[in-house]
């Protein structure tokens, strides 16, 4: 394996993890979002 | 509003990585000694740049948490501080590969080397700390009590090729970048991109941890009331 070809393997690797990474940050925020919005849902409920 | 500044700056950092891996592998030519390995150097140093930034929010946030007690600095340090230790992992990875055919051995017990391992372990102490604190007023105050004096590291890493005899080469000396001015244009578009990456990730993060406090709160409210309702 080239010097060329090992950096753009370890680059690949490293951006498809910073990629994962952002995703996993994402479905993280929707799923707590959905949490929040059922504990309010929760607590309007419980104020009626 | 944040929501589309947050589209924004996702876009602008994708053109400006896809423009930082154009200048790396294809505008910038390979050093003449090094060949091709020495592209390397473009997300070295560019990552620490983003490390740098990233323990000075952390640092900033630390001592703005402090003065006002809005939990938002909080959020944002403790943003900051996973990203920073993110990029510093990222240079103590691409240094020893750097170093093994330049320096012939992978690591070398030398100032700028072992004061970024202790600027890694002081982020992974502060990571640490606040997950073993339960009390949220509690570990904000001690994590940016904390968060203020690691800082104090950053500045030696970066003095330390000239307070101390250095192996690791110093990129600005004399005022100037002593480099290819092809090479140095594509260092500044690389920095710029990781500055921008930085940016993104902490931002992402930094709301996830805000919306998570939230609900944590909440949570104590649906306890306290179901409490209240037991006779």
């Amino acid at each position: 394996m080239t010097n060329m070809q090992f950096l753009l393997l370890g680059t690949a690797l490293v951006w498809v993890g910073i990629f994962l990474y952002v995703l996993s940050l994402i479905r993280r925020q929707n799923r707590t979002m959905e949490t929040l919005n059922e504990l309010r849902r929760m607590l309007e409920d419980d104020g009626e | 509003m944040r929501g589309k500044g947050l589209t924004f700056l996702a876009a602008v950092t994708f053109v400006a990585v896809l423009a930082g891996l154009y200048m790396t592998f294809v505008y910038a030519p390979p050093e003449r000694f090094m060949g091709d390995l020495q592209r390397l150097m473009y997300f070295h140093i560019a990552s620490a740049w983003a490390a740098m930034l990233a323990f000075f929010v952390v640092f900033a946030t630390g001592i703005g948490y402090l003065v006002t007690r809005r939990t938002a600095f909080d959020h944002v340090a403790v943003a900051s501080a996973e990203v920073g230790v993110f990029f510093t992992t990222l240079v103590l990875i691409t240094g020893p590969i750097w170093a093994r055919p330049v320096w012939n051995t992978w690591w070398t017990w030398d100032p700028r080397l072992t004061t970024t391992l202790i600027l890694w372990f002081i982020y992974i102490a502060y990571l640490l700390l606040r997950s073993s604190i339960a009390d949220d007023a509690r570990r904000r105050v001690v994590a940016s009590i904390f968060g203020i004096i690691g800082f104090a590291d950053v500045p030696i890493v970066h003095f330390s090729v000239t307070w101390w005899r250095s192996i690791h080469p110093n990129l600005f000396s004399g005022g100037s970048i002593n480099m290819d001015p092809a090479m140095t244009r594509a260092l500044m578009v690389n920095g710029i991109a990781f500055v921008l990456l930085y940016a993104l990730l902490t931002w992402l993060r930094a709301r996830l941890e805000a919306v998570r406090d939230e609900a944590a709160a909440l949570r104590h409210r649906v306890y306290d009331m179901a409490d209240g309702d037991r006779p």
